[in-house]
């Protein structure tokens, strides 16, 4: 499963850009403090699905 | 512009790029984490450059001055500065804690700015090229008045940075980007992302940095301006039509409810002014055209429009006649009518003309066509040689006869200088859009020129030729180096319109003898458009070259090949340098 630990260029730019591309892609508005410990893809997706619904 | 998502502009960036394929390196300095303008920068200059590589490198956080000087070492990189509030006072920005801006500190944070604002001037002197931009985000609400109304310290703030921009917008090689274009296509509600501020030091929304970004781009890798204009008469330079109510009743006025033709007609004497071809093509009566144009009203010097078609024939028939009197492609010419089927019989024909509609019913939609035009034409400086083409082209009869007894005839001079003057962009500007005497087709960009111009190896001539019909002004360059007794060429380029005078046999002369060069070697590369340096080659070598650069061959077989030279020529060494000895 994707996360910081396994994908080595998963850095704190790349960490923003991909919260950035899921708040555009999605139309919502990512809080960032809300996300920051947010790092892998579970933990993203449950936090979406709850911002989303 | 091109729009990107974050999403697409991932996709262009992540495109392969061809080894060994162009490289364009933008240096950004900037005072917050470039983070995603740096993205949309990269992007933005891959879909500028298809299949080129394009490498963003950025400064110090928090230190645009410091990351402008770093940038300025970066020869050959094109540099992009944003300036925001927060660069020029950190009590302006968000992430501070400072205190909020009361009025007891205007004073000081006017000095500051101006101080931060002369330290960057110092720093953008030092630089290449540069595309300025900012700030482009709002003042905070610092101000002791309501929101409707500004007061005297944010005024003078915006004072201090305009005067800043207006003095390193006349600064060679510096842009400035517009700030009306900026409102056009990022309206400033929607600019400032606030969480990312706070979260990760990034002030912009996606679409503002988007925005931004390709505003950039557009501001650092400008297009080649369009060359000519052809224009329709009937109810598009003038409203009526000719043939029905006559000369004296066609209108461009605003008593005769005819002021956007008259608009049209001022904005076409403008772009003439500064070396744009202008011609008309319509479907007249051409005695009556001709007495149209004589009346002593036009807003347009009549002087300015050469070639005239006037004829009942079709107007592809027409602009292909303009295009051959000018001498340039199609590609270069913006073709302009009111009649939606006159622009698609011109565009099926000509394809690569630029077709735009005159909106003779919709008074908005000239603003639009004005702002359209402008883009087309954009260029950095109006040069002499444009102000002289159209006088120039008028009194060509066409190619010159090519006898030695006519062109001894022309009391013709040839001015060759090797002068280095960043300033005089007309060289770059000929490097740049000269196709047919041009010896590989290489474009460079300002950057890359600069630096060459920098470099004490190499040599510039830049050639200009008068004679008694008149001065043509810069026509020619050439660029290269000398090593070992070879001549060494690698950009050389002559305008179409000095063809038939023997100027490139007078230039390669006199570099040989100014380098006491034993050999010559030319990059040389064939291409669908410089057929007259594959002529030229062909007279000196006897065969047509190979087409394999470089083309070498020793000055004793060119002066064996070479014509009579019929022209007086001058030298201006000043500016040779180590480059060519003499």
């Amino acid at each position: 499963m994707a996360s910081v630990d396994t994908i080595g260029t998963w850095d704190s730019v790349a960490h923003v850009t991909l919260l950035s591309l899921i708040g555009e892609e999605f139309a919502i508005d990512i809080d960032f403090e809300e996300f920051a410990g947010a790092t892998s893809f579970p933990e993203i997706l449950e936090r979406v699905r709850a911002v989303t619904s | 512009m091109q729009r990107l998502t974050l999403a697409k502009a991932l996709d262009l960036i992540n495109q392969p790029v061809a080894e060994g394929a162009p490289h364009k390196a933008i240096f950004l300095a900037c005072g917050f984490t470039p983070l995603h303008l740096a993205t949309f920068l990269k992007a933005h200059g891959r879909a500028r450059f298809p299949g080129s590589s394009v490498e963003i490198e950025s400064g110090l956080f928090d230190d645009l001055a410091g990351s402008l000087e770093r940038g300025a070492a970066q020869a050959g990189a094109e540099c992009v500065a944003l300036i925001e509030w927060a660069d020029l006072d950190a009590r302006l920005g968000l992430r501070h804690a400072g205190g909020w801006p009361a009025p007891s500190l205007f004073p000081d944070i006017e000095r500051e700015v101006a101080s931060r604002l002369e330290r960057i001037s110092a720093a953008l002197g030092q630089t290449a090229v540069v595309a300025v931009a900012g700030p482009t985000l709002p003042l905070p609400p610092v101000g002791i008045t309501g929101c409707a109304q500004d007061t005297a310290f944010e005024l003078r703030l915006r004072s201090l940075v305009d005067e800043f921009l207006a003095e390193v917008a006349t600064r060679p090689g510096i842009r400035v980007v517009s700030q009306q274009e900026l409102a056009l296509v990022s309206p400033l509600p929607g600019r400032l992302d606030l969480r990312l501020t706070l979260a990760a030091g990034f002030p912009y929304t996606l679409p503002h940095a988007d925005a931004l970004a390709g505003l950039l781009i557009e501001t650092l890798y400008p297009g080649e301006p369009k060359k000519g204009l052809i224009t329709d008469a009937d109810d598009t330079l003038w409203l009526g039509i000719l043939g029905e109510v006559g000369v004296e009743n066609i209108a461009w006025s605003l008593e005769k409810h005819a002021q956007p033709q008259g608009l049209y007609q001022q904005f076409l004497g403008a772009l003439a002014e500064r070396g744009v071809l202008t011609a008309i093509a319509s479907k007249n009566d051409a005695a009556l055209v001709q007495s149209a144009l004589a009346r002593n009203d036009l807003l347009v010097p009549a002087s300015a429009i050469f070639p005239v078609e006037a004829n009942w024939g079709p107007k592809s028939a027409s602009v292909g006649r303009i295009l051959q009197a000018w001498n340039i492609g199609p590609k270069d010419v913006v073709f302009v009518d009111d009649s939606p089927m006159e622009l698609a019989e011109v565009s099926a024909a000509y394809p690569d003309v630029t077709c735009l509609r005159f909106p003779a019913k919709d008074p908005q939609a000239l603003w639009d066509l004005f702002q359209q035009m402008r883009r087309l034409f954009g260029r950095q400086q109006i040069q002499e040689e444009d102000r002289i083409r159209v006088a120039s082209l008028r009194s060509d009869a066409g190619p010159l006869p090519t006898g030695d007894d006519f062109l001894e005839r022309l009391q013709g001079k040839v001015v060759i200088d090797f002068s280095k003057d960043p300033a005089n962009t007309r060289s770059f500007e000929l490097v740049n859009k000269t196709n047919q005497f041009n010896l590989n087709g290489r474009r460079w960009t300002q950057g890359e020129w600069l630096a060459m111009l920098n470099d004490p190896q190499q040599f510039v001539a830049t050639v200009s030729y008068e004679d008694k019909f008149g001065p043509l002004g810069k026509i020619a360059v050439a660029t290269g180096r000398v090593k070992d007794g070879a001549l060494s060429i690698d950009t050389w380029v002559l305008s179409c319109r000095a063809f038939s005078r023997r100027i490139e046999h007078h230039t390669l002369t006199r570099l040989i003898a100014h380098c006491s060069a034993e050999r010559v070697v030319l990059d040389y590369h064939p291409n669908a458009r410089n057929g007259p340096v594959r002529d030229f080659l062909e007279q000196i070598l006897e065969s047509p070259p190979s087409g394999n650069s470089p083309v070498e061959f020793t000055a004793v077989l060119y002066a064996a090949h070479c014509p009579a030279l019929p022209h007086a020529v001058v030298v201006n060494e000043v500016g040779i340098g180590e480059a060519v000895a003499s």
